[in-house]
């Protein structure tokens, strides 16, 4: 046992004030997620339970086993973009008869659940996790098919979603589809496509060309029912394998499905976990409200591992990165943490190393985010900064063992790349409310903008018009915080969620489980590089 | 005349009551049973069990199949326990004539107080206060009783003398049913009366005890449902003059054994009502005040031993409740299916004299069906005074845990906590004026409970997941609706977070699938829960409640008519062999379909009248259309 101490003091004003301010930002975010269970808005809401049928998370709450946890993710899709938060769709990790399970619910009180561009991409990364993680994929559908304003984003790239499923199917991952209203002319292929079909009587409708169409095309009269009824598909077109009585009854033979997958989870089997010894509730007064101040993040692992028992590779090495070894929930995980913002050479060769030990040891990783970036200056470019970076780089790309990443802080410049951002795939990206990324910090950022214009003026032999100066960086500044922000990147499905700090060892633990339905990845082909 | 092996013709607690007691004696035990009776505990702790003929119910009743139990046993000696053949004087008669010991009294004593008219004459004679005979001009109320009767069967009352005539009839019709006599005759019904009887031990050889009295007032439906002894309402000089007349009756018919002489008791006076010639149910209240063991003299009588000169003296006061399978809320519906669990707190004894006895026909998993009497047991309380048995015994029953069927236990409770009851003041209209039928758990026990029941469930959800058991129960992110569990009596709607459990003024203070502690006003209050097929029972000392799960998503039924017939598949109707309003008989052809080239004949499931046809030749229906519905004969 290597069990971590901690150097918080609960009782001093700087953890007050960085607790309030933690709580500031969660009271935010907690807002902006109120949007997205709203949906469509009052009227929509009651409109639909009029007609008799559940909410898209009420479709949910009923799917998945009483009491297990339910995962949402991407619930800020589309924040900041000109449609609703949660772009009409709830996606998440939910547990179906003791089997973990991605689920898709269109959520039909928006705009008739109708895909616009970020629900397709919403909806694309829900299959990315299915299929990475070996997870069946439940789709809970009622969609009024695409947003034709936006149809030049959606209809091309949209066809991915067929592709997604069948190629599911194909890897052995099973697809159901609970059909409980519209899913016509393209969304007809995702019942079309799914390995189960279960339709909703006098409900579901699934049809290429509804009546209209089929009149202007061919000149037939058709009605809804007899074009795509659920009972003509269970009985005549053999569409739908199971005709359900009601929702209710969808939902229970959607439970009976899942049960009859006779699943096996393929991965690692958890060892008995104990909570962690510090409080998981202190997390609110770790991360300060400026970045720039950097903050010890044993005091983050201290309270998410098991036991607090952390065993650190290197700990006198490269010490602006801890690595080292621990269980959470079980599972044996690899973690790196930036703790001075900084990575220099030593570090990234620490992690470039240590991340290879874990492949070595099929361990996944968890990288834990608060980097200003790699070093920059004559004597670190002269030592190979560049190099190093690469290395580090190098090694987070094509290690082979699950990612996990969580923005507590900072996430700048390549630093990003270097421990596992968005776009070295970790298998689960989630971020913290004080998380920020960006190329570099808005003031740096600003600041390059006000030296390269400077600098070009003189080169014209003009004088710099120093007020414009200090507008241009402020309205820099402005933006780049902006979009900086973890709001703003969540709605761009830059990550997959903005959680709760508390929830930090919850989320890990569940997202460990469920990439344990996938066997362990195959090991790379190089021995250990001592760095 | 040693008795060395007993056989008891008996089930349940009484069975188990003269097995304890013969155990004592070093008896052997023989048992007997039905089928539905195999594996009841009485069976179960006897020595030899015999299975009565081929296990039809009534093989209690079947004196052949008892007296060839006892031979095939090697049993020397016969009790009847109450009820079935106790009182039967043919019984004690061919037990005698297969030259086994009858632990009872002479078939003579039996016969001559079996029948009411006649024993009453026989009273009447020996100067034992009875009822004056009924004049012309009396008004009523009245009380309609069959002459072999008991147990309330052959009985009626009546307002007045308009009524008398159709009561008569159908009380001799019922009493014809039940005991095979249907004489029935007619007293004056004493609406304020208390009901007084007094335990008579008689031995061969000329002493006869008046074991005190003991008082049955509370009853429903003639049935005794809470004993005492002594009898709030009796002095000393009436306690005299009852044990005289009851010594008189007793040594009016020789008799001997244990027996009980009943009594009514209105305004001062007393009046005789009958003789039970058996041991009585009520019987442990009297062993309690009397220190004696009747079943044990019982014995020893019919072994020939002489009674001691003298009784003993009374000490103390003892009470008994009858815990029976029966919804007093319900219409004393009589309930049934399996006793998952049956404990009782603070029992000190079984089938013994203590604080607190027990008497029991039925231990956890027991099985209550519905060929028998619906008693599960009995609790006696002793103590030195009334007040304090009344307190012990009401407390014991609210803390029972009984998950099972319905019982009367709340209304027990209510009985001994009821301040009439309590003044000593009751009589045998109690229940008929205030059937305290409420439950003890109140409105909001029932909440609470069942929050307790769905704590406890979310519990033992994550101890029994597969996956993710170590995660917060119901744990969200984006929390959009609480966690439910629904009952039939009512839904919980609760959500657990991480600063605890978020439903108003109840804070969690522990939970897991067994117990559920909450802090409510700031009292922690311990909720015990216990899960079974479709029944979840909660204990708490706010009372106990019985919940009903509902399925989540429960499997759709078919909204059909009952007696609908369905196409079991498509097809052309090829013949219809009804016509609507046509009388069918089971099995008897109504629609024949043509489907697949096969002719699918389509039958009544029951005798009953086609109320429907829907179809007609050529018809072409669906599968599941329904074809007709037969409306079952009545």
């Amino acid at each position: 046992m290597s069990v971590l101490t901690s150097r918080l003091d609960t009782s001093a004003a700087e953890y007050g004030a960085r607790r309030a301010a933690m709580l500031a930002k969660l009271a935010e975010l907690t807002a902006e997620q109120d949007k997205a269970v709203a949906g469509g808005g009052q009227k929509y809401v009651d409109r639909h339970r009029t007609r008799g049928k559940l909410l898209a998370r009420e479709r949910i709450e009923l799917l998945v086993d009483p009491d297990s946890p339910f995962l949402e993710l991407s619930p800020l899709a589309a924040w900041g973009s000109d449609f609703p938060v949660g772009a009409s769709v709830v996606t998440g990790l939910g547990v179906v008869e003791g089997v973990e399970c991605v689920i898709v619910a269109n959520d039909p009180t928006v705009r008739g659940g109708a895909s616009n561009p970020w629900t397709l991409r919403k909806t694309l990364r829900a299959a990315d996790i299915a299929l990475e993680n070996r997870l069946p994929l439940i789709n809970l559908v009622e969609s009024g098919g695409a947003d034709l304003p936006t149809q030049k984003e959606i209809f091309i790239p949209g066809g991915r979603i067929f592709r997604d499923l069948t190629r599911l199917s194909a890897a052995g991952i099973p697809t159901i589809a609970l059909v409980f209203g519209n899913s016509t002319a393209g969304g007809a292929y995702v019942p079309g496509m799914s390995d189960h079909v279960v339709m909703v009587r006098d409900r579901a409708k699934v049809f290429l060309g509804g009546p209209p169409l089929v009149k202007m095309a061919t000149g037939e009269d058709a009605d809804d029912e007899s074009l795509g009824g659920a009972g003509m598909h269970a009985r005549d077109s053999g569409l739908a394998d199971y005709l359900a009585a009601d929702e209710h009854d969808a939902l229970r033979i959607g439970r009976r499905i899942v049960r009859r997958l006779n699943w096996r989870k393929l991965g690692r089997v958890p060892e008995p976990a104990t909570a962690p010894r510090h409080d998981e509730d202190e997390l609110l007064g770790i991360v300060p409200e400026d970045l720039r101040v950097p903050f010890d993040p044993r005091e983050v692992i201290a309270r998410i591992v098991d036991g607090s028992d952390f065993d650190e590779f290197k700990p006198l090495y490269g010490a602006s990165l801890v690595t080292g070894w621990a269980n959470l929930h079980g599972y044996p995980i690899g973690v790196l943490a930036n703790a001075q913002g900084v990575l220099f050479g030593a570090e990234a060769q620490k992690a470039a190393q240590f991340i290879q030990l874990a492949n070595q040891s099929r361990t996944p990783l968890l990288f834990l985010q608060n980097t200003t970036g790699y070093m920059v200056g004559k004597e670190y470019e002269r030592s190979g900064i560049i190099k190093h970076g690469s290395m580090m780089i190098n090694a987070v790309a094509n290690s082979t063992v699950p990612h996990l990443t969580v923005v507590m802080g900072a996430s700048y410049g390549a630093g990003n790349y270097g421990m596992c951002g968005r776009a070295y795939d970790p298998r689960f990206l989630f971020a913290w409310p004080s998380a920020k990324s960006a190329v570099m910090g808005p003031v740096q950022l600003a600041g390059v903008l006000s030296i390269v214009g400077r600098a070009a003026a003189e080169a014209r032999g003009q004088v710099y018009d120093e007020e414009g100066d200090a507008a241009m960086r402020a309205m820099v500044e402005a933006q780049i915080e902006a979009e900086s922000m973890p709001f703003f990147l969540s709605g761009r499905l830059y990550d997959d969620g903005v959680i709760d700090p508390r929830d930090t060892r919850t989320v890990v633990g569940l997202c460990l489980s469920a990439i344990n339905n996938a066997a362990e990845p195959a090991p790379a082909g190089f021995g250990v590089f001592r760095m | 005349m040693t008795v060395r092996r007993l056989l008891v013709a008996n089930r349940g607690e009484i069975a188990r009551r003269v097995f304890r007691t013969c155990r004592d004696l070093g008896i052997e035990t023989v048992a007997v049973f039905t089928a539905a009776d195999a594996a009841a505990p009485h069976v179960a702790e006897a020595d030899h069990a015999v299975r009565l003929g081929d296990g039809s119910p009534k093989g209690y009743l079947d004196i052949g199949l008892v007296i060839e139990a006892a031979r095939v046993s090697g049993a020397d000696a016969v009790h009847p326990g109450y009820g079935f053949l106790s009182e039967n004087a043919e019984f004690a008669t061919a037990v005698l004539d297969a030259g086994l010991t009858w632990i009872g009294p002479p078939p003579e004593a039996i016969e001559a107080m079996g029948s009411k008219i006649e024993a009453k004459a026989l009273m009447a004679e020996a100067g034992v206060p009875v009822l004056p005979t009924l004049s012309e001009d009396d008004a009523g109320p009245f009380l309609v009783k069959a002459s072999a009767g008991g147990g309330g069967r052959g009985m009626r009352i009546v307002a007045d003398p308009a009524g008398l005539a159709e009561a008569l009839e159908s009380a001799a019709r019922e009493a014809e049913a039940a005991f095979g006599d249907g004489s029935v005759f007619v007293e004056r019904l004493l609406p304020d009366a208390r009901h007084i009887e007094v335990q008579i031990l008689a031995d061969g050889h000329g002493t006869v005890w008046a074991l005190g009295e003991r008082e049955c007032s509370i009853q429903r439906r003639h049935q005794k449902v809470v004993e005492e002894a002594p009898s709030p309402a009796v002095t000393p000089e009436l306690r005299r003059e009852l044990a005289e007349a009851a010594t008189n009756a007793a040594r009016a018919i020789g008799y001997r054994g244990a027996g009980t002489v009943e009594f009514l008791l209105a305004d001062g006076s007393f009046y005789f009502l009958e003789t039970n010639t058996r041991l009585q149910v009520e019987h442990p209240v009297t062993e309690s005040v009397y220190g004696v063991d009747l079943v044990r003299l019982q014995i020893e009588i019919a072994e020939g031993a002489a009674l001691p000169g003298l009784p003993p003296s009374p000490v103390g006061h003892a009470i008994e409740v009858r815990l029976y399978a029966e919804d007093p809320a319900q219409d004393w519906r009589p309930g049934s299916g399996p006793l998952h669990r049956f404990e009782i707190p603070g029992v000190e004894s079984e089938f013994t004299v203590s604080a607190l006895r027990l008497d029991s026909g039925v231990r956890d998993g027991s099985e209550i069906g519905t060929h028998y009497d619906p008693m599960l047991a009995k609790l006696i309380s002793y103590a030195p005074n009334r007040e304090a048995a009344a307190r012990r015994l009401a407390t014991a029953l609210a803390g029972a845990r009984i998950h099972g069927p319905a019982t009367n236990r709340d209304l027990l409770v209510n009985v001994l906590r009821h301040p009439e009851f309590r003044a000593g003041t009751t009589d045998t209209g109690f229940l008929d004026r205030h059937a305290p039928t409420e439950p003890l758990a109140d409105e909001t026990a029932v909440r609470l409970s069942a929050l307790a029941a769905a704590l406890a469930r979310a519990a033992a959800n994550r101890a029994a997941a597969k996956v993710l058991g170590g995660l917060p129960s119901g744990w969200r992110n984006v929390p959009s609706q609480p966690q439910q569990a629904a009952f039939a009596e009512l839904t919980v709607s609760y959500r657990l977070t991480r600063d605890g459990l978020d439903y108003p003024d109840v804070t969690l203070v522990s939970a897991d699938p067994a117990q559920v502690v909450l802090d409510v006003g700031g009292v922690r209050r311990a909720f015990d829960v216990a899960d079974y097929p479709g029944a979840t029972y909660v204990d708490s000392a706010l009372g106990s409640v019985r919940l009903t799960p509902l399925d989540r998503l429960p499997e759709p039924v078919e909204q059909v008519a009952p007696g609908s017939l369905p196409a079991p598949m498509p097809g052309t109707v090829l013949r219809v062999e009804v016509k609507a309003g046509d009388p069918v008989s089971q099995g008897q052809p109504v629609v024949v379909l043509e489907a697949m080239k096969m002719e699918h004949r389509i039958l009544a499931p029951a005798e009953g009248v086609v109320a429907e046809l829907n179809v007609a030749v050529g018809d072409h229906v669906e599968g599941g259309a329904v074809l007709a519905v037969i409306q079952k004969g009545e």
